[in-house]
């Protein structure tokens, strides 16, 4: 069983799509999608580290709730810094910051921070899969904002003012390009266990 | 006065809905892999958990949390929460057939949370309705997506799309079709 929920964990399409809503959501800007992947990498580390270092004194019945309820904790103090501190950023993203408490990936991530023997590697998986969304997020904002708004990180390029294609910055666009680089990713990982 | 309510109602389950069209609870929409049948009686389970939900989380908000805006998300989970589980146990048998144990994993997601928090600035009645409409979509979204998933088959889909890419085209193109609206 924990074998197969570690391969599960390293397959990088699988921490995709438990973290499809954020990954879709917050990528029509660079800024925001930089803003909302660090959000999720700061909420997957903090949780695994709090959710290990509390497994033994939470009964097996109630291990469910809690753990949605420490990641809510933290997601709320990492809205509330986000707030403070990232106020553009933060209005940018509205509700989906959190939103991100009750993502299927943190509470399979903190599934993974209760079978993890050391507080190292609780945190190791939060930060592969984090970085993992995080690197994927940047890539299809990236894409996302060149056709849609012919700009990047906000910084508008003259030549593609003609030339910016609505659909990409709404629902159908995110799908469309999350989709094709979700292929990509594949193939590589394919290509790699060939060799 | 009927009019608005008929509004909201079909914004929630075609214009707005949640799932395709904004994303919250596309994880869980996409990651559900069970049949068209049986995701339109979890869809019903979530719509119920919505509506209970909506009619304390309102008050609440209305009543206590204005004070005390920083406990929202914290507040509102641990409603749903409750209310998800009252769901399991009053609907055990149902629940046990369908899903086994997973129906709070599937439960709580992010249309539901959403869902609390945009009712919060809206008045009750307004409130119930649109936790109904979105509650239906959500329901729809889940059935359409298990039946166009079914048909999709394997074999004609090219190595490199096949799982989570090609479910991602699928979406996109229901998102297409509800931009008609």
């Amino acid at each position: 069983m924990t074998d197969m929920k570690h391969s599960i964990m390293k397959n990088p399409l699988m921490i995709l799509l438990l973290g499809a809503t954020p990954a879709l959501a917050a990528t029509t800007d660079v800024r925001s999608a930089i803003g909302m992947g660090g959000a999720v990498l700061v909420i997957l580390v903090l949780s695994n580290i709090i959710t290990f270092l509390l497994k033994n004194k939470i009964a097996h019945e109630t291990k469910l709730a809690t753990n949605v309820l420490i990641v809510t904790g933290v997601v709320s103090v990492v809205q509330m810094l986000m707030a403070a501190f990232l106020p553009s950023i933060y209005n940018m993203l509205g509700l989906y910051v959190a939103i991100v408490a009750v993502v299927a990936l943190t509470s399979r991530q903190t599934d993974l921070a209760d079978e993890a023997q050391s507080v190292g590697e609780a945190a190791k998986y939060a930060v592969s899969a984090g970085l993992t969304l995080l690197v994927v997020m940047v890539i299809v904002a990236a894409i996302r904002e060149l056709l849609g708004s012919g700009s990047i990180a906000g910084v508008e390029l003259a030549f593609l003012a003609n030339y910016k294609i609505s659909a990409m910055v709404k629902a159908p666009g995110a799908y469309i390009v999350l989709a094709i680089v979700a292929a990509v990713m594949s193939k590589m990982g394919k290509e790699k266990e060939d060799k | 006065m009927d009019n608005t309510f008929v509004a909201v109602l079909l914004a929630g389950i075609l214009a707005n809905n949640y799932a395709i069209q904004n994303f919250l609870g596309i994880d869980t929409v996409l990651g559900n892999y069970t049949t068209a049948n049986k995701s339109c009686k979890l869809g019903l389970l979530v719509t119920a958990v919505m509506v209970i939900s909506t009619v304390i989380c309102w008050p609440l908000q209305t009543y206590v949390l204005n004070s005390m805006a920083y406990l929202q998300t914290l507040a509102f989970v641990v409603v749903v929460l409750i209310v998800t589980e009252i769901v399991q146990k009053l609907a055990y048998s149902m629940t046990q057939k369908l899903m086994g144990e997973g129906f709070v994993m599937l439960a709580v997601n992010g249309a539901v949370l959403g869902l609390m928090i945009q009712n919060a600035e809206l008045g009750f009645g307004e409130a119930l309705i649109s936790s109904v409409g979105v509650g239906l979509g959500f329901m729809a979204a889940m059935t359409v997506f298990a039946s166009l998933r079914e048909r999709v088959e394997d074999e004609f889909v090219p190595k490199a799309f096949r799982g989570l890419p090609v479910s991602l085209l699928i979406a996109a193109m229901m998102s297409l079709v509800l931009f008609a609206f």
